[in-house]
């Protein structure tokens, strides 16, 4: 089960002179119940790479298993659209699918769409707002002038309420001010833990990948460069130097000190307080010496 | 989905074809338009292939380019091509060897209509125009065509209808087609060799008489490039919000009515909100930068008449003599 990539070629455009591959030779196998982030420059792939993942976008060459749905590249692939009730894909600025007159018809979109009876998919609608943070009140109000924070909030509402197993994000934070962005993170992380869903972030903010996700997959030029470990990743500078990766702040804190003090420390090291001790440690250690 | 939709057709290139006048030929091309219907007998209609032959070959744009842009009407020209010979019903009817010569036909335009609609729509319009009420409806056509042509055999006998071809049918046939193709050949040309901007601020120089009667010629032709520029990014968007609500469980291809209602809706209001936005926003930006409407402005590009402009045009007055003088 969980999501599979063998061999998965993708082509924009193909056949004519702008002919871009996006995706070269992906492998990949994606368990359920993780939270996964995916980086990588603009341009890397990360858009194509989870398009696949609902069927939006199907190979060109190779296959990719979604839960037991089988999609081969280069065919015609049948009754797909029920993966994407159980892969939920929300795309970069989701505010742009709002169209309803009522919040509460917009997230039901989804459920009525996968054959849900109106009164559950109103139920499912009133859960979903809860797991976004939005008060019921939102409702009755129209979707096109709230802010754009909750705009965001209510349309990846629209997607939870289909209950995916999965949920994918495009750079959900896009956009967002700092504080937004936080709330936002931390309810996907919630997702996580208290309703056991399996989450595939793409994003760029290395300290919320950090704090999440524990395993981390690099997109480089349409190909597959790391996937593994989260603190992995951040500990090896050579990958990221060769990548042009950003690094959490704690990271970069670390190395800074490291080239002022003339010192040696544990990248891995994920919080303030820790680090505090390995400087004592390390100092204490080096006032010991002298 | 949409990726097989091409706009801007601007080809990058040089040659006498892409240093005229856009203002020449542009109304040329339409006079060409107007002129290739004068054609009516296979002298004129020679001499318009010619004519039309030497200018594509000496364009400096290749074959395939103008390949391309007949290819997505060939199921047009053919279908007109057929129905011609269906109603056109005067003159001398072709020598009972017709009959093979009608299933011949028949058959091969159903295998070319068949094959055309797998091999191409299929990709192009994929699921989301009605493509199966198409295809049967097609299919339909084709069997009729077939079981009809079959039928003939035994005209005498049990079938009261006489599909007779014409030989007028068959000529007057070939012509339209013959015409279709230098028509689209001759437009795609200045698609192929002017840059939108050039052929915007041609229509808007062959439109300024209209200004006399105080016709907003800046204006539209403004609009006009704005348009130009914002059709890919609508259609980009118009492809992510699709890319969306097919997340979101809609199914552009199954469904009933009701449904289908609906998920149109899904894709029209944010269509209409992101256009309401960019059209806000640029308007935006030109104020700030200054833009009066109905001011008169100066252009950064001056069109320039020169010789060569001048043969061109005669070249097509002396077709049109010779279309005056030769048609019968
Ligand atoms: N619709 C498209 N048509 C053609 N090329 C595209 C299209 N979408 C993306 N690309 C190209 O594919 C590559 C990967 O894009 P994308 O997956 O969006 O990257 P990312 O999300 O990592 O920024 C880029 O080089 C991009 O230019
Ligand atoms: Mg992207």
């Amino acid at each position: 089960m969980g999501i599979q990539f063998e061999k998965v070629n993708y082509l924009y455009a193909r056949g004519t002179s702008q002919e871009k591959a996006a995706l070269i030779d992906i492998d990949l196998a994606i368990d359920l119940h993780g939270f996964i982030a995916i980086i990588g420059h603009t341009g890397s792939g990360k858009s194509t790479l989870i398009q696949h993942m609902n069927a939006i976008l199907q190979p060109t060459s190779g296959v990719v298993r979604i839960l037991d749905k089988t999609i081969v590249g280069g065919k015609k692939n049948r009754d797909i659209n029920i993966v994407r009730k159980r892969v939920g894909l929300v795309f970069q600025f989701p505010e742009y699918q709002l169209f309803e007159e009522t919040v509460e018809k917009d997230i039901m979109f989804g459920p009525l769409n996968f054959g849900v009876s109106k009164e559950d998919a109103a139920l499912k609608a009133r859960e979903a707002l809860k797991w976004v943070g939005l008060e019921q009140d939102f409702l009755s109000r129209s979707p096109l002038n709230l802010s754009g924070g909750q705009m965001r909030r209510v349309a990846i509402a629209g997607i939870l309420a289909m209950e995916p197993d999965v949920l994918v994000l495009d750079e959900p934070t896009a956009g967002l001010d700092p504080q937004g962005q936080k709330e936002m993170m931390e309810m996907f992380y919630n997702l996580y833990v208290n309703q056991h869903k399996t989450i595939i972030l793409v994003t760029h903010d290395m300290n919320f990948v950090a704090q999440y996700a524990k395993r981390i997959i690099v997109l480089n030029d349409g190909r597959i460069v790391y996937d593994g470990d989260t603190w992995d990743l951040f500990a090896n500078y050579e990958l990221i130097k060769k990548y042009h990766l950003d690094l959490p702040d704690i990271t970069k804190l670390i190395i800074d000190i490291e080239n002022k003090l003339g010192i040696k420390l544990d990248h891995k090291i994920n919080t303030v307080e820790n680090l505090a001790q390995a400087l004592v440690q390390a100092l204490g250690g080096a006032n010991h010496a002298r | 989905m949409l990726d097989n939709i091409k706009l801007g057709q601007y080809l990058h290139g040089d040659s006498w074809y892409y240093r005229l006048d856009p203002r020449g030929k542009l109304v040329m091309s339409t006079f060409f338009i107007v002129i290739i219907f004068m054609a009516n007998n296979w002298i004129t209609y020679l001499a318009a292939t010619l004519f039309t032959l030497l200018i594509v070959l000496t364009s400096g744009v290749p074959l395939k380019y103008f390949y391309r842009s007949i290819k997505p009407i060939v199921v047009l020209i053919f279908f007109t091509f057929f129905l011609n010979l269906f109603f056109y019903r005067t003159g001398t009817p072709l020598p009972p060897l017709n009959i093979i010569i009608n299933k011949i036909i028949v058959i091969i335009y159903g295998v070319f209509v068949a094959l055309l609609i797998t091999f191409r729509f299929t990709k192009v319009i994929d699921r989301y125009i009605i493509p199966k009420i198409f295809k049967i409806t097609t299919l339909v056509f084709i069997l009729i065509n077939i079981l009809l042509s079959y039928g003939l055999n035994y005209t005498e006998f049990s079938w009261s209808f006489h599909w007779i071809i014409y030989k007028n049918a068959l000529i007057n046939g070939g012509y339209i087609i013959l015409r279709l193709i230098l028509i689209i050949s001759m437009s795609s040309l200045l698609t192929f060799t002017t840059k939108p901007t050039d052929l915007t601020l041609a229509i808007e120089h062959v439109l300024s008489p209209l200004k006399i009667f105080k016709f907003p010629v800046s204006e539209l032709a403004l609009m006009i490039s704005i348009s130009l520029r914002f059709i890919p990014t609508l259609l980009e968007e118009t492809q992510k919000v699709l890319k969306a609500q097919t997340s979101r469980g809609a199914d552009f291809t199954e469904g009933n009515i009701k449904d289908k209602v609906i998920q149109i809706i899904s894709l029209l209001v944010p269509m209409f909100i992101i256009s309401f936005k960019r059209a806000e926003e640029l308007a935006n930006a030109m104020e700030a930068r200054g833009y009066i409407p109905g001011r008169k402005r100066t252009s950064l590009r001056e069109l320039r008449w020169r010789f060569t402009d001048n043969i061109y045009v005669l070249s097509f007055i002396l077709l049109t003599a010779f279309f005056i003088y030769f048609r019968s």
